[in-house]
């Protein structure tokens, strides 16, 4: 766990930080990887997570946590450019793409994905996947909805509420 | 004595309170309500313990078994979760997830930010009663919507078109109560709305004067604004930051607002003498104006101007060469190239709508008329005021003829100091000279034009000016057709 030079967190060689999920497994990742979430960002601005101590996060397991720092990886050389104004049409276009694969998961790492990014407030991680579920949503009938969320059928008594609600929206399922 | 006061007085509603009588009845209401509440719970585990048999003889049973359980997850994330979720929906597709569950039912109008967006049909034909009842349909639905919103609950962003089922097509009622609550960005379209809807600036401002000002971001697409209109908008609505008018009518004569920092003006008509006096600009884009263009005052703290001028849809009035006034004092732009854009003649009517979005290039080289130019000018902004105002002017006659070799027709008045370069383009003159001699003092610039469409006669007179020529042939279109003009 040699943390080099984790100085100032001034440049130099990338300062590291130490993560540790809820089963004990540390991760170790770049300072400015890290700071893309909220709730992270102060700690290691104090100084937190380097060296031997690491950050515990009791939310998070490990899978996902790897899964986070895959996107954070990716996008914080562009956060570090201050939403890459300068960014070219191609580093954007990669980075979409890196997104549209990223969000290409089973449900249920997608849901524990969104609970982590919600936990550890990272914003561009949140909308994606806020996106993802609302593309789920799109363009489907009701029933469509319940089995692509993974809803119980509904019972009788949905069902009727379902059918009083679509014709009262009549319009909204056309 | 005392005592016993006490006593009755505290026995009395006690005794009362647990009569006998009263208690029973208490114990029969309670058992009949857990009753109820147990046989609802006994009906629903029934018919959950139903649903496993039953899909055990159907094909799927294991399948579902594994997304039930991801169905609940789903349905146990936190609010803010799912009110992202729902921000990403439209308003007639979130209103489905209320079947998912219980939960659902009170989050789906809540999202923070609603895209309630319903093309008004009467432009797009089809008939007419239908469109209205629709129309009528979607109103009752909106307003259904906004009563089921959380209370206090903010709402950000409210994207709308008009529709015309009310005189007002709604859209006030709506905006007024997107603003009421704190609303920071509000879209309207009339886009396919028949006529150039007219919106309320009243609706924009918050009524009561307590209610900060949050509203920074304004869309209006396709809408008129009249001088009223437009003079009460900019100044009352004093948080106003971006402004962005696409394809509308402006009637008025000034936006004059001092908040606003980003302008974006396109495909916009104008009247003749309307100005621009937004001192405190950032950026302003002013794409493909119509009509005439947009006189501008000094603005100090522009850094970014993108500008397409279009010959074809400017008006060739002659008395508006010595009026137009530009200013250029632009620092880097580099995102005008997506706003080149080019069309056909035939197009350039007011009526023309369709590729105001995306920034597309679609050339359409049929007529060969495609033009374009547009200007950025990155220049150290030395700041000489008044003297680096230029016009603009654009002759429209001379491109019928030779539809290729049109551009900005420079047209200046170096109107602080009245300098030789003055004289530099008449009304006829041909191919942005003027305009190019006029920028004397900007030190570098950008210009994106077809090959051969500029000619530099004048530059070898400006001093102290290192232009940096950027001949971008759009697309592969314009090398083919243009490239034997240059």
């Amino acid at each position: 766990m040699a943390a080099p030079e984790s100085g100032d967190g001034n440049n130099g060689a990338a300062r590291m930080v130490t993560l540790i999920s809820s089963d004990n497994t540390r991760f170790e990742v770049e300072a400015a990887a890290a700071s893309l979430s909220q709730t992270l960002q102060l700690t290691i601005l104090d100084g937190g997570g380097g060296g031997g101590d690491g950050i515990p996060l009791p939310n998070v397991d490990s899978a996902t946590l790897s899964k986070v720092l895959e996107y954070c990886i990716k996008h914080a050389p562009a956060a570090a450019n201050g939403g890459a104004p300068n960014a070219t049409a191609v580093d954007r276009a990669e980075l979409e793409r890196f997104d549209n694969e990223f969000v290409n998961i089973d449900q249920s790492v997608l849901y524990s994905l969104i609970m982590a990014a919600h936990n550890l407030e990272i914003e561009g991680l949140q909308s994606l996947v806020a996106k993802k579920v609302a593309d789920m949503i799109k363009g489907k009938s009701p029933m469509e909805i319940r089995r692509t969320l993974g809803f119980p059928d509904p019972t009788p008594e949905e069902q009727a509420e379902m059918n009083a609600h679509m014709l009262e929206y009549g319009w909204a399922y056309e | 004595m005392s005592p016993f006061v006490i006593a009755l007085t505290g026995d009395l509603p006690y005794s009362w309170r647990n009569h006998p009588a009263r208690l029973r009845s208490r114990l029969r209401r309670r058992t009949r309500r857990l009753k109820a509440r147990g046989a609802r719970v006994l009906d629903s585990s029934h018919v959950r313990a139903g649903n496993p048999f039953d899909e055990m003889t159907p094909k799927d049973a294991a399948a579902h078994g594994a997304s039930g359980g991801v169905g609940c997850r789903l349905n146990v994330l936190p609010d803010p979760i799912l009110l992202r979720v729902l921000c990403h929906l439209k308003a007639w597709e979130a209103v489905r997830t209320c079947l998912l569950s219980k939960r659902w039912r009170s989050l789906w109008a809540s999202a923070p930010r609603l895209d309630v967006r319903q093309p008004c049909g009467c432009r797009g034909g089809g008939d007419e009663f239908d469109n209205y009842r629709r129309a009528e349909q979607f109103a009752a639905f909106v307003k259904h919507l906004l009563f089921r919103r959380r209370p206090l609950l903010r709402l950000d962003a409210l994207r709308l078109c008009w529709s015309h089922s009310a005189y007002d097509g709604d859209s006030d009622t709506w905006i007024t109560h997107a603003v009421r609550h704190g609303a920071r960005e509000i879209e309207l379209s009339g886009a396919h709305h028949a006529a150039y809807p007219l919106p309320d600036y009243l609706s924009f401002v918050p009524r009561d004067t307590s209610n900060e000002m949050r509203l920074k971001i304004v869309r209006l697409i396709r809408v008129r604004l009249d001088g009223t209109t437009l003079t009460q908008f900019c100044s009352r609505c004093s948080s106003l930051e971006e402004l962005e008018l696409i394809d509308c009518l402006i009637e008025g004569k000034v936006i004059q607002s001092t908040s606003l920092k980003s302008l974006s003006l396109i495909s916009c008509k104008f009247v003749d003498d309307f100005r621009l006096d937004s001192s405190n600009l950032v950026l302003l884009r002013c794409i493909r104006p119509f009509g005439y263009i947009p006189r501008t005052q000094y603005m100090k703290h522009l850094v970014t101007v993108t500008i397409v001028l279009d010959d074809l849809c400017l008006r060739n009035d002659r008395q508006w060469p010595s009026k137009k006034k530009k200013k250029e004092e632009f620092h880097d732009d580099g995102d005008f190239f997506p706003h080149a854009r080019s069309e056909d003649s035939e197009d350039n009517s007011l009526a023309h709508s369709t590729t105001e979005e995306s920034g597309d290039n679609n050339h359409n080289e049929s007529d060969g008329s495609s033009n374009y130019y547009d200007s950025d000018w990155s220049g150290p902004s030395d700041d000489e005021g008044d003297d680096r105002m230029v016009c603009y002017s654009l002759i429209a006659d001379e491109h019928k003829k030779k539809p290729y070799k049109f551009l900005i027709d420079g047209n200046n008045r170096n109107a602080g100091s009245g300098s030789p370069t003055d004289d530099c383009g008449g009304n006829s003159n041909f191919g942005g000279n003027g305009m190019l001699c006029s920028l004397s003092n900007v030190k570098t610039m950008e210009l994106l034009a077809h090959p051969g469409e500029v000619q530099f006669n004048h530059l070898a007179d400006t001093t102290a000016l290192s232009f940096v020529y950027a001949f971008f042939t759009v697309d592969d279109y314009a090398i083919n057709s243009y490239g034997d003009v240059s």
